[in-house]
This record gives structure tokens, C-alpha cells and sequence, in this order.
């Protein structure tokens, strides 16, 4: 594994460095699903950073890692300079946890459906022991709701969650990750589930609270083009690989990686006309428990060379802070 | 509450909570139900029933009727305490190894793949052989043993299923420790099968006990339906056309049988709307 | 042009133990030949209650309450279970959200092919085999999984098998409800340039259902955007995109964070869709609307109305030039 040759901004919220994720399944016959390969990225201060990429990109399983729900196979995550690793004691993982927070893909599943609102609301509070009375409990449940969108707060409280709208839980959900305070806020697809006339509210909500709260955000999606409204920064994942990475507009308006450019083509683009562009793409998304040496994406590639199937090429930079993973730039 | 309505709308619950409380209500007032004391061996033996004995006597003297309501205790006692034992057990293996999954999960699925495999009947009857002292509460120490396992092994899979799901994982990235996501998050989940559960063993532990007082392998001189069985057999009622008191104990572990079978369905019908809500919710 | 469906005055909905929903509220509309048809509205405005509802398949609590459905000039609503059987999947199919779901796990892909076809006619073996390769190169899926179990495939890849045989005996209507919802971008746009393909080789019509407008406005011949169980508007893709008139239209289309151009703040629309099992008065957009009329949309159901030729809204905001151009006898209802 070859170091990065991009330049770590040392005042980074959080550094993931060479992070390798490997699942096995099966007992007899073993396999292993390589979900993330050797991924180095870092999230600033109150920055927010789109991890784009489809099923099987790996991106949901990057969160996993982050968040702790699994451990690396290789390589490490660094929060503020500490890193975060297994043999962390409970009161530095309950600190983790305190700075790191995650709102769901599905509203429906990420609220447990047997307590009311105030249950999801007030257990962060509870566990970090943010509140010191019930009064301040009281009082911190209804700001947070209520900076979510949720007013009045007491409206809301002794609901149960199948009582609620898809984006009302949602915003319960980012209440929930924000009543601790957090730094970093990741995002796992929490849009790809709601109406499409209420993912702006959502998203926006998001900003917002970025703005007010000082927070950044790991914006897991699929979708282009809310990852350009989000992000500052946009990752493109193919395969567990990370393949380019940039400032967004840099990605957006000129995507270097044929991958990207596939993406930016399948996009839906209502905006710019009724002329749908032809995509001409065969193959399917790679086996990955059977990866190819070189570049994962080098079957479906149009611009495939020989020397792609050979080796995968380290991070190249392209232009200021934009930075592709490809044969065709070295 | 809208169950209260479901409750009294359903026969099933109806019948099998009349059942049970029924002879809970038996058990609790023995000593004022049975007009005689149950041991009181003076009376004439193998009488048929008649208006001075309801069921008539055994060989011994003693009046059948009142042993059989003084029976009640042992044989209500035994299924209920059995049941809240097993369901004790089961729960919290399947909560730890659903949970915790790894080693821990191999471990205790080991142990309940055992428990499973052994034959409950024969190895009832070996430990209930071996017991040094023989009575009521060795019988429920065997009948849990061997019926722990079932309860275990379909709790399992329900707890590993809502692990999985997404409330779980929040509460562990909020930060909860493992006790209160296993008891506060995922418990209630599972507390309709838990009942249905306990319901189906306490079912389990009723016919066993009386199985087992049957062939002889408790006290026989406890007072139960599986002894009264016993000492019936013993001295030959059939021989002596005396049906009360062979066929009545027989009756009445049927019954309490049944009460909790029916009770074992009911839970089953109230947990699958509730089940639909939650999908729908 | 000939007419393949014709939709009247259409109510249907849920009735269940303490209130009745009602999901679609006096729909009317007409399918061409060969049209393409795209349905867009938000989740529980009706548009998945009215797939149900012209293919047949509405279970209680699902009712259809009032209206006609033609199908090629004949009265679905009006046949025997039967009949609608006969004709179902040999005159149109239906392709359901997350139809991955609806393959058979235990078995092979081409024994499912085989199943929906043999149902309906009576074909050789040899020839199935040929015709099940035939539908699954349609949807540019190797031969090779014809003997595979469905979880040995991708989601998008099941999803164009369950489209292959969808189309399997040459329907002359595919409804599609959702069909690209769990899928991946690259994948939903490979299966809409493939259904495109076959519409335009086949001929069939399709009606496409799904809460994305922007898929709908790149592939549709027509848009039909629906609201709180009504159309609240209907025009040719091309007519919406240029000129949206009904308030929700413009919000949905302003909905849509812009792949490209400048990063700028948008907003959505404001507010939640109504609860359909209650009455509503007046405009049901009107609590969402920035555009409304105080008094008027709020005590006034707006009618469909041809406003435009070829564009219809049911928006209080036209109903003056309706009525003007009425009386000048141009456009009509």
C-alpha cells in the first residue's frame, strides 16, 4: 500500500488513512468481499464532504467504519488526531461517540417503533449527560426539535413514530444526532428515502444547521446532483476504491475520471432540456470478492488501456485540490 | 385500551384465561374448597362416587375429591413456576447470543443444540431417577432442563433479526451500553413471543409433571393429579370399576393443558396485528 | 389516434375499520397508442392506488368506488374476475416497485419466464426457450442466467428480468409503478433507454409512476402530475418543462438541486400533502400554495380544464381565462 501523495490539511476534523475493509462470509467455503480498498480522505471543520458513489461502491460501509459499527481490517480513522481503533476504553468511545453522530437512510427503520419521539431525543442527552435536571432535559428535547424543523415541540413529543411522515422522522433523526453537540455528522443517503418535494427541506435543514452548529458532514449519497448541492468537497467511489476527489464544482463542470463522467451522463438533468444524453454502458457492477489486480473499472471503461488491467494508479492530481485515481493521467 | 376489546371479543383468550383463572382460583382456596382433608385416611376405601364423596375414595381411605382440588397446587404451581424458569433462561441466552453473536453465540448455540438433540422424556426419567431428594421441586429441576432449549432456539433468530435493524444501530452509535440496548431496545420486541413462549412450556411442564409423578419418579406422597394418577394405577381402580378417580385427574391435566394452549394461540393472534402495525407504521 | 386506455371520473380508495381513504378522487384521462405516460406526484397522492385500480389488482381494503376504465374500448371495471385474468398480462402488465422482490427465490430464472408465458397461450417447449433468450436479450441480459436463481443477480438485473417478462406476450400497455426506485443511477437510466427502445420497436404504450419528475421529463411523450388524488395538471413533457402553470408543478420542478450551473439555495414546497381520509375543502394545495387566491382557493375545488391546447390544470389562478376563452369559443374542456 503506497502512501498518498495528496497533501493532509492538518487542521482536519478527521483523517482516514489507507482504511482496507474486508468482510468474509461463509464457513466451508470461504469468500471475501473486499468492500473498501485502501481509501484516504479527510473532512475539515464545518466542511461537508459527498462520498458519491452506487451499490457496492462501498461508500455505506466507509460510515460503518467511521461510526464504529465495524473495525477496520487495515489502515486507520483519526478523529482530531487521535486515532480511533479497538482498544479505545469506554469513556473514549462514549467521547467518540459524543463527536461523531449518524442520521439514517430509512426513516421508518431508524426510530425504534415502540417508544414515542421524546425516547430518541432524550437518550443522547441521558448517556452523555448533557442535561443535569429533568428541567433541562425537558428544555434541551424541545430546542432540538424545534431547530429541526419539529414546532411546536410538544406536538411532537408523546408521538410515536408511525404517526409521523417520512420527512418528520427524518428530522427526528437529525435531532437525535445533533442533541449531542456532535463535530461530524455522517449522512448515510438521508434523502434517497423521502419525496422528492421534501429532500430540498431536509437538505437545506442540513446547511443550515452546518451554518449555526459548526458541524460537517459525511453526505453519503448516490445522486450527483445533490452531492453538488451539499458538498464542498465530492468523492467519487467505484468498487470500494476511491476514484476522484475535488471541490464540487471542479468534480461537477469537469469530471476527469470516466467513471465520474458516466455518473455526471446517467444523471437526470430536467434543467437542461428535454434531450436525454445516450449512455452507452455494458457490463455490470464488479464481483467484490473477485476483484481484478488493476483498475475495477477498467471492463466497463471506454478509455480502458492494457496498463489498466495491470495496476491501479495512486491519487494524480489534476488540478487545485482535485485529485483522480487513472491510467489515462499519469 | 383497544386490547381489552380484542380480549373479550376472542373465545380462544376467553376460554383459556376462564380456564386458568379458574383453577388459579382452586389452587388459591384449596383448604376452604375441599370438604376434607386431603390425607385423612379414615374414611371407607374404594367407594364409588356418591353424594358423601364426590369422586369417590382410594384404596387407602382418603377422599378423592378433595385431593384432587388439593392436587391443583402442585400441578398449576409446577407449570407456571417451569414456565417462568425456562422462559427466564431462554430469553436471556437468546438475547445475549442474538446480540453479541461471535464466540458468544457459538457457544451458547453449541449448548443449545445439545439440549435439543437429548431426548427430553428418557432424559427426564434418568435425572428424575437420580435425583437424591425426590419431590416437587426436583421434578420442576428436570422438566426446566430439558425445556429451556426450545424457547431459546426460536427467540434466537428473532433477536439477530432486530439487531439488525436500524433503531439498534443508533442506539449504539448514541452510545448506549449493551445492557440497556439488549433490555430496553430489542426486549420489548420480542415480549409477544416471550409470552406465547411461556405459555407453550408451562403447557409442556403441566403434562410432564403429571408424566413424570405418573411413573413414580417424584413424591409419591405429594398430593398432585400425577400422583393421585399414580397411586390409582397402583391399586387398580380399573380393576375395582372405579372411573372418578382414574379418569378425573386425567381430565383436569387435559384442561389446564388446553387453558394454556388456547392462551399460547391467543398471544400468537395479538402479536401478528401488532407486527403489522409496525410494518405499517 | 387510437385510444388504448380511457380513464372517467375515476374514485377509489382504502376503507378501513374507523375511516375510509380516499386515494383517487375523480381522475380522467386518456392513453394513446404507443403514448408514453408519466405519472408524477408525491407518495400517497393516489398514484400507485390508480395503477392498482386500472390493472384490476385493488384488494380489499382497496375499492374501487365509481368511474369507467377502458381498456381498448371495453369496461374493465365491468368484467368477470375471469375474463380480466384472460386479458391481464397478454393485453397489459404491471411492473411493481421493487418487482425484485416478486421473483421466485427457489426458481430458475427461465422456469419464471416460462411460468408467465405458458399461463397465458400455449407454446412449445423449444420455442419457450428461444423466446425466454429473445425477452432477456431485450433487456440486455446475458443468456447465460437463464438458468440462474434470481440471487445470484443484481437488483437492477432482476429488475429487468421482471420487465422482460412483463413483456413477454406483446401487451399493448405496461404499467410501470416505481419500477427504478431502489436502483442505482446508472442502472435506472440504462432500464428507461431500454424500455424507450422496445416502446419505439414494439409500439406498446406505458404508463410510468414514480415521485422523481425529473426522470419522467427526458423519457415522457405526456406528464400527468397528480395531487391529493386528483390531476391537478396534464400537458406533453415538453409543454411542463417550458411552461409549468399549476403552483405544485412549478414547485416540483424548482425541487430539483440543478446538476449543473452555479450552487445556489433552493426551497422546496413547504408543508405536508392532506390527509386523504378527510374532506377537503376548496383547493387541497391550498395550505402549500404561494401563489393562491385567499377566499377563492380556499372554498373553491378547481376543475380540470384545458387551458392551453393539449395542457390541462386545475388551478383557480386560470379558471378566469378559462372562462373568457370560452366565451371567445376557442380552447374547450
Amino acid at each position: 500500500m503506497e502512501a498518498l501523495k495528496v497533501e493532509n490539511d492538518t487542521n482536519a476534523l478527521m483523517k482516514i488513512k489507507n482504511l482496507s475493509k474486508i468482510f468474509t462470509i461463509g464457513t466451508l467455503k470461504k469468500k471475501y468481499v473486499h468492500a473498501i480498498n485502501n481509501l484516504s480522505l479527510d473532512i475539515g471543520y464545518k466542511e461537508v464532504v459527498a462520498l458519491v458513489g452506487e451499490s457496492g461502491s462501498g461508500k455505506t460501509t466507509v460510515a460503518r467504519v467511521i461510526s464504529k459499527l465495524y473495525t477496520p481490517t487495515s489502515g486507520a480513522v483519526y478523529l482530531e488526531g487521535n486515532e480511533v481503533s479497538k482498544k479505545m476504553h469506554r469513556f473514549e468511545i462514549l467521547d467518540y461517540r459524543r463527536k461523531v453522530q449518524m442520521i439514517f437512510q430509512d426513516p421508518f427503520s431508524s426510530l425504534n417503533p415502540l417508544y414515542p419521539i421524546s425516547y430518541a431525543i432524550e437518550r443522547p442527552l441521558k448517556v452523555h449527560k448533557i442535561a443535569k435536571t429533568k428541567e433541562e432535559l425537558k428544555e434541551n428535547v424541545k430546542n432540538v426539535l424545534e431547530e429541526c424543523g419539529l414546532k411546536p415541540a410538544k406536538d411532537f413529543l408523546n408521538r410515536y413514530p408511525y404517526e409521523l411522515s417520512g420527512g418528520q422522522r427524518q428530522r427526528v433523526g437529525i435531532a437525535r444526532a445533533l442533541a449531542t453537540h456532535p463535530k461530524l455528522v455522517l449522512a448515510d443517503e438521508p434523502t434517497s428515502m423521502l419525496d422528492v418535494s421534501i429532500r430540498l427541506d431536509i437538505m437545506n435543514l442540513m446547511l443550515d444547521l452546518k451554518e449555526k452548529e459548526g458541524i460537517s458532514y459525511l453526505f453519503i449519497t448516490h445522486d450527483l446532483a445533490g452531492a453538488h448541492y451539499m458538498a464542498d468537497k465530492i468523492a467519487i467511489m467505484y468498487a470500494g476504491h476511491l476514484m476522484e476527489i475535488g471541490g464540487s464544482d471542479d468534480v461537477i463542470n469537469d469530471p476527469k475520471h470516466p467513471y465520474t463522467q458516466l455518473l455526471k451522463k446517467a444523471a437526470p438533468k430536467p434543467e437542461s432540456g428535454l434531450e436525454p444524453e445516450k449512455i452507452d454502458i455494458g457490463g455490470e457492477v464488479p464481483d467484490l470478492t473477485n476483484l481484478p489486480p488493476g483498475c475495477p473499472f477498467e471492463p466497463r471503461c471506454p478509455f480502458a488501456k492494457p496498463a489498466c488491467r495491470e495496476r491501479l494508479p495512486d491519487m494524480i492530481k489534476v488540478g487545485e485540490d482535485h485529485f483522480v485515481r487513472c491510467v489515462l493521467y499519469s | 385500551m383497544k386490547y381489552l376489546n380484542f380480549f373479550l371479543k376472542d373465545k380462544k383468550i376467553l376460554i383459556g384465561t376462564s380456564l386458568l383463572i379458574f383453577f388459579v382460583i382452586i389452587a388459591i382456596f384449596a383448604p376452604y374448597l375441599a370438604p376434607y382433608s386431603p390425607n385423612y385416611m379414615g374414611f371407607s376405601p374404594l367407594q364409588p362416587p356418591s353424594l358423601k364423596h364426590l369422586l369417590g375414595t382410594t384404596a387407602t381411605g382418603q377422599d378423592v375429591f378433595s385431593r384432587v382440588i388439593w392436587g391443583t397446587r402442585i400441578s398449576l404451581s409446577v407449570g407456571l413456576i417451569v414456565g417462568a424458569f425456562t422462559t427466564i433462561i431462554s430469553v436471556a441466552l437468546a438475547l445475549f447470543s442474538g446480540f453479541f453473536g461471535g464466540i458468544v453465540d457459538n457457544v451458547i448455540s453449541l449448548i443449545i443444540n445439545v439440549f435439543l438433540v437429548i431426548p427430553p422424556l428418557p432424559l427426564m426419567i434418568v435425572l428424575a431417577a437420580y435425583m437424591p431428594n425426590k419431590g416437587v421441586w426436583s421434578i420442576i429441576f428436570v422438566i426446566t432442563v430439558t425445556g429451556w432449549a426450545w424457547g431459546a432456539r426460536t427467540l434466537r433468530p428473532q433477536v439477530m433479526s432486530i439487531k439488525n435493524r436500524d433503531f439498534v444501530n443508533a442506539s449504539v452509535i448514541v452510545g448506549e451500553n449493551s445492557f440497556h440496548i439488549i433490555f430496553v431496545d430489542i426486549l420489548p420486541h420480542i415480549l409477544g413471543l416471550v409470552v406465547a413462549n411461556f405459555f407453550g412450556t408451562a403447557m409442556y411442564a403441566v403434562i410432564s409433571e403429571a408424566g413424570l409423578e405418573f411413573i413414580g419418579l417424584g413424591n409419591v406422597n405429594d398430593i398432585s393429579w400425577g400422583t393421585i394418577l399414580y397411586w390409582a394405577e397402583n391399586d387398580q381402580a380399573i380393576f375395582f370399576g372405579l372411573w372418578s378417580w382414574l379418569l378425573i385427574p386425567g381430565v383436569l391435566i387435559a384442561l389446564l393443558g388446553t387453558s394454556m394452549a388456547l392462551m399460547n394461540f391467543a398471544v400468537d393472534e395479538i402479536i401478528n396485528p401488532k407486527l403489522k402495525g409496525e410494518r405499517n407504521g | 389516434m387510437a385510444k388504448i386506455l380511457q380513464v372517467r371520473n375515476l374514485h377509489a380508495g382504502y376503507e378501513l375499520n374507523d375511516k375510509v381513504v380516499h386515494a383517487v378522487r375523480d381522475v380522467s384521462f386518456d392513453l394513446e397508442k404507443g403514448e408514453f405516460l408519466g405519472i408524477a406526484g408525491e407518495s400517497g397522492c393516489g398514484k400507485s392506488t390508480l395503477a392498482f385500480a386500472i390493472t384490476r389488482l385493488l384488494r380489499s381494503p382497496g375499492k374501487v368506488f365509481d368511474g369507467e376504465i377502458l381498456f381498448d374500448g371495453k369496461n374493465i371495471l365491468k368484467m368477470e374476475e375471469e375474463e380480466v385474468r384472460k386479458i391481464r398480462w397478454k393485453e397489459f402488465s404491471i411492473v411493481f416497485q421493487a418487482s425484485m422482490n416478486v421473483l421466485n427465490p427457489i426458481m430458475k430464472i427461465k422456469d419464471q419466464i416460462y411460468d408467465a408465458i405458458t399461463y397465458h397461450t400455449h407454446e412449445y417447449d423449444e420455442r419457450l426457450f428461444e423466446r425466454a433468450k429473445e425477452l432477456l436479450e431485450y433487456t440486455n441480459i446475458s443468456p447465460k442466467y437463464l438458468d440462474a436463481y434470481p440471487h445470484q443477480l443484481s437488483g437492477g438485473m432482476k429488475q429487468r428480468v421482471v420487465i422482460a417478462i412483463a413483456l413477454s406476450l406483446n401487451p399493448k400497455l405496461i404499467i410501470m409503478d416505481e419500477p427504478t426506485t431502489a436502483l442505482d443511477v446508472v442502472v435506472q437510466r440504462r432500464i428507461l433507454q431500454e424500455v424507450d427502445k422496445l416502446r419505439k420497436k414494439f409500439g406498446f404504450s406505458v404508463i410510468f409512476i414514480t415521485h422523481d419528475l425529473s426522470l419522467l421529463i427526458e423519457i415522457s411523450d405526456s406528464l400527468m402530475i397528480m395531487y391529493a388524488g386528483r390531476v391537478v395538471e396534464k400537458a406533453s413533457a415538453r409543454e411542463i418543462f417550458s411552461d409549468p402553470l399549476h403552483p405544485y408543478t412549478r414547485g416540483l420542478m424548482n425541487s430539483f438541486p440543478p446538476l449543473l450551473g452555479k450552487r445556489r439555495r433552493l426551497h422546496g414546497i413547504p408543508g405536508y400533502p392532506p390527509d386523504l381520509s378527510k374532506k377537503i375543502e376548496g383547493c387541497a394545495f391550498y395550505p402549500r400554495c404561494s401563489e393562491r387566491i385567499l377566499d377563492k382557493c380556499k372554498n373553491v375545488e378547481p376543475q380540470l380544464m384545458e387551458i392551453k391546447k393539449g395542457h390541462l390544470v386545475a388551478c383557480n389562478l386560470y379558471s378566469k381565462s378559462y372562462e373568457e376563452g370560452a366565451k371567445n369559443g376557442s380552447a374547450k374542456g
